[in-house]
């Protein structure tokens, strides 16, 4: 509500009813630099993301564990899980996102990532192969390979949720600090 | 079909030389993800849905997102004059950097037209793969897709050398990835986000 009558006091200032392309994108500019996505002020966006979010999670899992049978595979399954949350991100803007978003959730996305890799590469080993050697273990080379897969899964899409929500919120903040 | 394939080209050709050309820096960028998309599109047509999934996911989303990141980041601004028509919506073009480009693109453009066919059994990449196959039925499509299946017990042969007989170079990737998240936080300074 405060923000819409912000928005309105800008235009007044300008002396026009349209802004030219110009104004609204220096309008936008600051808006996303504040932490406020220009879109955000839209229900429509705003609906549509909270909508779809949950489907296109679903997707990146489905694409992730069916990638060995299917055309697909943990990057693929992994980038479509993290574009859900800069789906959030866009449509609420970054930095409210980037507070919701808890630091030990994303850490615990890299750490899955890493402790199942490490110990599938590792659990080769153990099990009297050679590195990441997946005949070895006593569950079949398709269940280890989806196994390696959640890792992978899940190191991408915290690389890409936190390429993207530590860049366009972590600049502001750090001016903030 | 051949007709789809050319408007495709057509299609990725104009929105790349837009992007190289256009004043409009938002809409460069947003060009830039329909060339993502078209490109995504080709590969399917070249029967490579893998890495399809990988363009739209990435081409097209995540990098536009980035790019609209970095230029309200640094504030870049649309410098196309109205008043110009399509000539000011455009920059002039730069003889130098089209010499450049011509020069490199020459010798590319001769090296893919003297690459061998799609399938082509004399291929390298097929023939040198052929060794380790012992069932001696020679599918133009190497060891790999004709053995995946029986060796690992799933059809896709893509996630098969990904995982199982290259594990350690996705490992390495990983890391790669990893290391790229990780300096974004050295360069932010912002080690309490993570």
């Amino acid at each position: 509500m405060s923000r819409d009558t912000d928005t309105d006091d800008r235009r007044g200032e300008n002396g026009t009813d349209t802004p030219t392309p110009e104004e609204k994108f220096d309008a936008a500019t600051t808006e996303i630099a504040r932490g406020e996505s220009a879109v955000s002020q839209s229900p429509v966006i705003k609906t549509a993301s909270r909508t779809v979010t949950p489907f296109v999670v679903a997707f990146g899992v489905y694409v992730t564990l069916f990638g060995t049978s299917l055309p697909g595979g943990a990057f693929q399954g992994g980038i479509i899980m993290g574009s859900a949350v800069v789906l959030i991100g866009l449509a609420f803007g970054f930095e409210p996102t980037q507070e919701w978003l808890d630091a030990r959730a994303l850490g615990g996305l890299f750490l899955v990532g890493a402790a199942l890799f490490g110990g599938v590469a590792i659990g080769g080993v153990v099990y009297g192969g050679a590195l990441l050697e997946l005949y070895v273990f006593p569950l079949s080379v398709e269940n280890m390979v989806k196994l390696v897969e959640v890792a992978i899964a899940a190191l991408v899409a915290g690389v890409v949720i936190g390429l993207v929500i530590w860049l366009a919120a972590g600049v502001s903040g750090g001016k903030k600090a | 079909m051949i007709w789809l394939e050319l408007a495709l080209v057509v299609f990725v050709l104009a929105s790349a030389i837009f992007v190289a050309l256009s004043r409009d820096i938002v809409g460069a960028i947003v060009t830039f993800a329909a060339f993502g998309l078209g490109v995504s599109v080709i590969w399917i047509l070249l029967a490579a849905p893998d890495v399809a999934l990988v363009e739209a996911a990435v081409g097209a989303g995540v990098i536009t997102v980035l790019l609209l990141i970095t230029v309200v980041k640094t504030s870049g601004r649309s410098t196309s004059d109205d008043s110009g028509g399509l000539t000011g919506k455009l920059h002039p073009l730069n003889v130098p950097a089209l010499f450049i480009l011509g020069t490199l693109a020459v010798p590319l453009g001769y090296v893919i037209l003297s690459m061998p066919e799609i399938g082509d059994p004399a291929a390298a990449a097929v023939s040198e793969t052929y060794p380790f196959s012992d069932t001696g039925d020679r599918t133009p499509y190497g060891f790999y897709v004709q053995e995946t299946l029986e060796d690992t017990g799933f059809p896709n042969a893509v996630v098969s050398v990904l995982v199982v007989y290259r594990g350690l170079d996705t490992l390495g990737e990983l890391i790669v990835a990893f290391s790229a998240a990780v300096s974004v936080l050295v360069v932010l300074k912002r080690g309490d986000l993570l």
